[in-house]
């Protein structure tokens, strides 16, 4: 499991995670990825590269998702493989947070909370 | 009947299927046959990964073969083969795992090739979940042009017909075919495994929310979307398939539904296509090899026969018997499936004098009059009654058995006494009479029963021994469960997954017997609480649920503390339950049955959880940072009873909560140093289980 950080205008940063974000992967990007959320008001990540997501990911990407909002901020989920977006959904977890296909829609989806 | 005659075409080559031919610029190149089959396989799914085991059932299927056959093939392809024009090559391999034929591929038409059009072999776009099956498909091109046509004027398309006769291979082709029309998808659902819970098995299968496992939720969910939903083996829950279906016709106007069935489902707005049997030569008919060869179900007998590897073929001499052979099981495809292996030991002419006496019981001599679905059923019952007592005692035994089964299952099912080399000899003899399927696309090789010839066994099957085989199988999954959720903590998911997730066919059929009329409320508790890692590892939720509710509805206080905190140790893998507070509650409650009992590991992976679930909600409240001490001291008790049983994922995952817990107390370095550790823990835990599969630890592969 993979995890590697990108600076985004403002506020904001985008996480690019890949490989397998399984029990075993949570555990690695745990308290990076948290240390992200909690820094950082508006955060995009790039689920890209993630091929497999289990349900410690899933509740690894809640945690994430609860601390941005608690600072009033979002996060946003971009361009899941099929597999992983099915996962999502099953999760309901695009009732929590917008899950888009393009950076200028995270982008857009982010909005104020950039900047 | 026209013949499709397909051809591939890449670089220079042309690769005929139907012929089985390849030609370089035209001029036939010499190939040996496996290596063809090898070729054609890869070229079929071009683009694709193929599986090592894929292959060698493609080219050697239902037999057992040495790896590195496959890899002389592979080899003698690539010095065919050479490298493309831009210098790369056709063949990738993709190592451990099999190979992917990489170059650009067109498949023409050849039939209709006068202008001949380009089509890719499989649209990309359209999202699916087809079966790829193994063998190649046989005639049916008129039956598939009429498909098209139905699917395009009519919402709801029932296949129907005896079993055997090819209802789920047409509905698959089909659907492979209508792909480009339906951007949203093509979904395969088969319901043969389940006897209730059809709206949450399609939602699931589809992928789609937790809200939508009711007829009238999934529909909602399934406004607006241009998906084709293949519903096979309907027969089994007919009622409840027909309500479902209704529902989303009137709901969905851009959905259609392809279902097979014995039976319509009878409902406003069906099609009915009834599925023939593959056509079969006249008796009149004076036929050369060549000529019966264009009848469909000559040419499958045929290739059958040939795949035995006895030599076997179609000859201006045989032509007349085999022609015959496939009119008395009336050209159906699994009789033919059946039949075909007879020549192992019978020639053709015995099998067909065979085939007359049986039919001829049937029938008092004219034989003009027997139904389809009797064909197959005695031919069905002549292949049963060929087999020695033992052989037929292994059939009715396993056919308690549903989905892909393991043979130390089916050992521990049928002949729980008897060596694995004795069972699998009986097991690999039932393979070579069709009666059973190998199945390789699993970690070890697995086999299943065609339905048709499970029905047939579980009817000869006395309802005593039926009602202890079914318990027998029940309590074994049960424990097999119990020993999945315990091997968990050390394996890596992929593996682990690799290896159970397979058994969830028997895990719902142990289910459904246990909590049904004749089960037993014990064994139903013990498999649901033993159960949870697979439903969640498999993104299961609907049907986790489902059990879970069913399970704890049945808790009395007579039901012993163990089984109790095993129920409330689910979890709802629903992000909206995930901090649920119930959730919390119900680890905290199983914490203490664990207490109770003097688990300290469990009570400690309750606690674990329920830290985590308490560290999650105050993280989001970050007015209150006091209140972050609750969740982390349930999660530092937990590590002290999680730490003596050593490395363990939950130990790990505590870890790894705790240096949360300090980053949100702002304590960098103490995260830091905890993070450390967590990773140390996985990284061990790799490395254990690394050194456990080489040391060919993790079972029998046949
Ligand atoms: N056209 C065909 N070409 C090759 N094999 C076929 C064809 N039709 C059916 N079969 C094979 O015959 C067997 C029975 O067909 P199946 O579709 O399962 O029948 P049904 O669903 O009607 O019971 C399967 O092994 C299937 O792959
Ligand atoms: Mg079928």
């Amino acid at each position: 499991m993979d995890i590697r950080f990108e600076d985004l205008p403002g506020q904001g940063s985008k996480v690019v995670l890949s490989g397998r974000l399984d029990s075993s992967g949570a555990i690695e990007i745990e308290l990076p990825f948290n240390a992200v959320a909690t820094e950082k008001r508006a955060v995009v990540v790039d689920l890209s590269g993630v091929t497999i997501l289990s349900s410690s990911g899933v509740r690894l990407l809640l945690v994430g998702a609860k601390l941005c909002a608690a600072k009033g901020g979002k996060l946003v989920i971009l361009c899941p493989q099929a597999d992983v977006a099915k996962v999502l959904r099953i999760a309901r977890f695009d009732a929590l947070a917008p899950i888009v296909t393009s950076e200028s829609a995270a982008l857009s989806a982010l909005g104020s909370d950039l900047v | 009947m026209a013949q499709h005659a397909i051809s591939f075409v890449f670089g220079p080559f042309r690769l005929l299927a139907a012929r089985h031919e390849l030609l370089a610029q035209g001029v036939p190149v010499t190939i040996g046959q496996r290596a063809l089959d090898v070729l054609l396989a890869l070229v079929r799914r071009h683009g694709e990964l193929v599986t090592k085991d894929e292959l060698m059932s493609a080219v050697w299927p239902g037999l057992v073969v040495e790896e590195n056959n496959l890899a002389v093939h592979i080899s003698a392809l690539r010095k065919i083969l050479g490298k493309t024009e831009d210098g790369k090559s056709y063949l990738q391999t993709v190592a451990g795992r099999g190979y992917r034929f990489v170059a650009p591929v067109t498949q023409e038409d050849v039939a209709r090739a006068v202008v001949p059009p380009v089509v890719p072999v499989e649209p990309k776009d359209a999202p699916h979940n087809l079966p790829q099956l193994l063998t190649r498909l046989i005639g049916r091109s008129d039956e598939l042009g009429v498909l098209q046509e139905h699917l395009k004027r009519h919402r709801l398309v029932t296949l129907t017909g005896a079993g055997g006769v090819g209802k789920t291979r047409l509905a698959i082709e089909t659907g492979r075919q209508a792909l480009p029309a339906y951007p949203d998808g093509v979904w395969f659902v088969d319901l043969a495994p389940i006897r209730g819970l059809v709206a949450a098995l399609v939602a699931e299968v589809l992928g789609l929310g937790h809200a939508s496992g009711s007829a009238g939720s999934l529909a909602a969910v399934l406004k607006g979307q241009q998906r084709l939903i293949i519903l096979d083996n309907c027969e089994h829950v007919i009622a409840e398939s027909a309500a479902l279906v209704e529902t989303l016709i009137r709901t969905c106007p851009e959905l259609s539904i392809l279902a097979t069935s014995r039976e319509r489902l009878a409902i406003a707005g069906e099609n009915v296509f009834r599925v023939p049997s593959l056509p079969t030569p006249d008796a009149t008919d004076a036929l050369t090899a060549q000529a019966a060869q264009r009848f469909g179900a000559v040419e499958m007998f045929v290739e059958r026969a040939a795949a035995l590897g006895e030599g076997f073929a179609l000859t201006n001499q045989n032509a007349a018997i085999v022609a015959a052979i496939c009119r008395r099981i009336d050209g159906i495809p699994l009789a033919i499936e059946l039949a075909a292996p007879r020549l192992r030991v019978l020639s053709e002419r015995q099998l067909a004098s065979g085939l007359d006496e049986r039919f001829g019981l049937l029938t008092g001599r004219s034989r003009t009059a027997v139904p389809r679905h009797q064909t197959l059923q005695a031919l069905i019952a002549w292949s049963y009654e060929l087999l020695d007592r033992t052989e037929q005692q292994m059939l009715r035994r396993f056919a308690v058995c549903a989905g892909p089964t393991s043979l130390a299952s089916i050992v521990a099912v049928a002949e729980p006494d008897a060596a694995h080399a004795d069972v699998l000899d009986l097991v690999i003899s039932l393979v070579e009479k069709s009666l059973i399927l190998p199945d390789r696309s699993h970690d070890e090789t697995r086999y299943r029963m065609p339905e048709s010839t499970r029905y047939f066994a579980l009817d000869r099957l006395a309802a005593e021994e039926q009602h202890d085989r079914h318990r027998r199988h029940a309590r074994y999954f049960a424990e097999r469960f119990a020993q999945a959720t315990r091997a968990f903590e050390t394996s890596a998911s992929e593996l682990w997954l690799a290896r159970y997730g397979a058994d969830v066919d028997n895990l719902r059929t142990a289910l459904t017997f246990a909590f049904g009329p004749d089960g037993s409320r014990d064994i139903a508790l013990d498999l649901v609480g033993c159960s949870h890692v697979i439903w969640s590892e498999l993104g299961l939720m609907l049907e986790h649920r489902h059990w879970v509710e069913r399970a704890r509805a049945c808790v009395t206080a007579d039901t012993p503390p163990l089984t109790q905190a095993r129920l409330l140790s689910w979890q709802s893998g629903d992000v909206k339950d995930a901090d649920d507070p119930s959730d919390i509650d119900d680890a905290l409650s199983a914490a203490s049955l664990y207490r109770g009992l003097g688990d300290a590991f469990h009570e400690g992976k309750m606690l674990m959880r329920a830290g985590a679930g308490r560290l999650m909600q105050d993280s989001a409240q970050t007015s209150t940072p006091a209140d972050h001490d609750s969740g982390e001291a349930l999660l530092r008790t937990a590590r002290a009873l999680l730490a003596p049983s050593g490395d363990t994922k939950a130990l790990a995952q505590c870890v790894s909560a705790l240096a949360s817990a300090r980053l949100f107390a702002d304590d960098m370095g103490q995260a830091q140093a905890l993070h450390r550790e967590a990773l140390a823990i996985t990284q061990r835990l790799a490395e254990t289980e690394a050194v456990a599969a080489s040391d060919g630890s993790s079972g029998l592969r046949t």
